[in-house]
């Protein structure tokens, strides 16, 4: 008898139900920074999402409590096995909700928001390719987010585990994309930031495009150490500008970090290929530098007299495969650079279009090695 | 120059101590390792690394304060009580803590405390040996915050914890010759850090199996009393290291 009585008082409180989610589309209030760079609060109809509960649905699912394994050998890092690569591949995650007098669906602590946030930026960017680019569900398949990830390492006796801060990730070969634990130095969480989610995302594309899902072609068996550092630019580079194309704001991406490192990627850059080479103290962020010359170069292109955004993202994505076949052709070259696949996307464009596009190439890219490779652009 | 203070202080020892026949069964050796406390009203000045004084309050309590690290502004407090006597045991708590209210190390700030205390026995197997035995605790929480460039302050809490079991004696040689030695056995220790840039989390002695030399801690010292006066020397081996250990002290 006294149980039933405790049980009806949690009753009172509670109101002795699961909080029901309402039949038809599910609206949620998520947090989001829009194209202004403003940070909202708002009220979004999600496409994708079926299950609220465990952040669920047709894109992706959201996974918890993963532990990277710091140690596995990097064969074991690119195989895109999970049970290669973690410790513990996560389990479900839980989010507490209440729906409110709208039927709306409001989150009740941080980690519930930032986890349907997360989600609805991930539907908006899936869907933003597929609708302009012809991206099908099939080929970009259902991954996951890793919601605060773990690495774990091994030090003599002693087991470390880090949960790192600060930054979002796409993880090659496994396909999954890891939103990692917010920390006091950012402003607008990077994993509620869509530019940077959009950047993450743009890996994706790249990894599905280019390397066809295989981690190994992006690192590149053979490849020369100057292969590998020019491939991981045009990586970045490509992933700020598939960003841009998306949110269609250059500076977005800083408003989660203003660090110098992030003030260097914002484009058009100060500098060109050649002035880079010539003093690399003029942008902190090492190969990045170099991808962000890249970004400015097809920004220029996209925002240039007859041109669109549309235009250079399909040139650039038809390209992509081409471009893949140039590297594997000459990825132990000690000379392999842009040139490769910024040569793939003019022949993507034709007459005028082509020839501004070689134009604007040459500008940014006039170091000796890409003149020389851009020789026969025009 | 540490050397050159050792030297003049067993000189000074030498010179101005009252050679006086001693007695150790009046005053037993007396360390934080050990459950002796001071009599009432007796003072002990320790000149060794920390300068510390202690004093007892009463038959059951004893405290005290390094002066050498309170007049670099970090304020400790030492305290000893004796819980209770049964037969040939004695049982004491025993506890030393520091307070960091904002140092400044390395061009870091650091705020926090670190503390160790533990619960000793001191059992005497006859008039010149006894065995101490117990838990030892040791904790530490310390926040620093630095200039990062581009970040602004970084802030970072380490929590360090360990417990250790203490297995010790005290023998005494004659009326004023003792030996003290003991080993320190961590059992658990546990290292957590939450950072601006992330959090990590460490056990550092995961199971049994791994205990290694180089994870204890190893004393032996020689104490040579003239009944006041104490001279006390030896060795602490930590970490693959070994340091010596001095200290003089008078006990009035
Ligand atoms: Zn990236």
């Amino acid at each position: 008898m006294p149980h039933f009585l405790s049980l009806s008082l949690v009753c009172l409180l509670s109101s002795c139900g699961a909080s029901t989610i309402p039949a038809g589309p599910i609206r949620a209030r998520v947090v989001t920074a829009d194209a202004q760079g403003f940070y909202p609060n708002k009220v979004v109809e999600f496409k994708y999402l079926q299950d609220v509960r465990h952040v669920d649905g047709v894109i992706a699912v959201m996974r918890g409590q993963s532990v990277l394994n710091l140690d596995a050998p990097d064969s074991d890092q690119i195989s895109g096995d999970p049970n290669k690569i973690f410790v513990k591949n996560g389990s479900q995650v839980h989010t507490d909700t209440f729906v409110d007098q709208h039927n709306v669906i409001n989150a009740k602590n941080f980690d519930s928001l930032a986890m349907l946030s997360t989600y609805y930026a991930f539907e908006q960017i899936v869907d933003f390719w597929i609708t302009n680019y012809d991206f099908t569900l099939q080929e970009i398949g259902k991954f996951n987010i890793y919601y605060d990830p773990q690495v774990q390492t091994k030090v003599d006796s002693a087991t470390a585990t880090i949960t790192q801060r600060l930054n979002a990730s796409y993880f090659p070969g496994l396909g999954d994309l890891f939103v990692w634990k917010t920390s006091r130095l950012e402003d607008i969480p990077f994993k509620m930031n869509p530019a940077v989610l959009g950047h993450e995302f743009g890996h994706k594309i790249f990894d599905i495009r280019f390397a066809h899902k295989s981690a190994n072609f992006v690192y590149g068996q053979g490849a020369s150490v100057n292969s590998l550092i020019q491939l991981k630019g045009i990586n970045e580079g490509l992933a700020d500008f598939m960003s841009w194309l998306f949110i269609q704001n250059v500076t977005l991406f800083t408003r989660s970090l203003d660090v110098e490192a992030f003030q260097d990627r914002i484009v058009p850059v100060a500098w060109t290929s050649a002035s880079l080479l010539k003093d690399p103290s003029i942008c902190v962020g090492s190969f990045y530098c170099k991808g962000s010359v890249l970004n400015s170069a097809l920004h220029e292109l996209s925002l240039a007299q007859n041109m669109s955004p549309l235009k250079v993202g399909t040139a650039m994505l038809q390209a992509l495969p081409k471009f893949a076949s140039d590297w594997q052709r000459y990825l132990s070259s000690d000379n392999f650079d842009y040139f490769y696949l910024l040569n793939r996307i003019a022949n993507e464009l034709a007459g005028n279009e082509k020839t501004l596009a070689c134009t604007i190439f040459k500008k940014w890219f006039d170091d000796s090695i890409n003149q020389a490779g851009l020789a026969k652009c025009l | 120059m540490q050397r050159f203070y050792h030297v003049f202080w067993l000189f000074i020892a030498v010179a101005y101590a009252p050679w006086v026949k001693a007695d150790f069964s009046e005053q037993p050796l007396h360390h934080f390792f050990n459950s002796r406390l001071l009599k009432a009203n007796e003072a002990k000045l320790n000149l060794n690394y920390i300068g510390s004084v202690e004093y007892g309050l009463s038959e059951n309590l004893e405290v005290g304060t390094s002066v050498l690290l309170s007049i670099g502004s970090i304020p400790n407090f030492l305290l000893k009580h004796r819980m209770f006597i049964l037969g040939p045991t004695e049982t004491s708590f025993t506890s030393f803590t520091l307070i960091f209210p904002g140092q400044y190390i390395g061009g870091k700030r650091f705020t926090g405390s670190a503390s160790a205390q533990g619960v000793v026995t001191s059992y005497d197997v006859n008039s010149e040996l006894s065995l101490n035995v117990g838990p030892m605790h040791a904790y530490s929480l310390l926040n620093t915050k630095n200039q990062s460039a581009g970040f602004g302050d970084v802030r970072t809490q380490v929590e360090l914890e360990v417990y250790a079991a203490l297995v010790g004696l005290d023998y005494y040689l004659s009326s004023n010759w003792g030996v003290t030695a003991f080993v320190l056995i961590p059992f658990y220790a546990n290292l957590n850090e939450i950072g601006d840039f992330g959090d990590a989390n460490a056990s550092l002695f995961p199971n049994l199996t791994s205990y290694e030399q180089d994870n204890l801690v190893l004393f032996v010292s020689m104490t040579r009393t003239w009944e006041q006066f104490n001279f006390e020397f030896g060795v602490v081996n930590f970490a693959k290291t070994t340091f010596p250990y001095l200290a003089a002290y008078w006990r009035i």
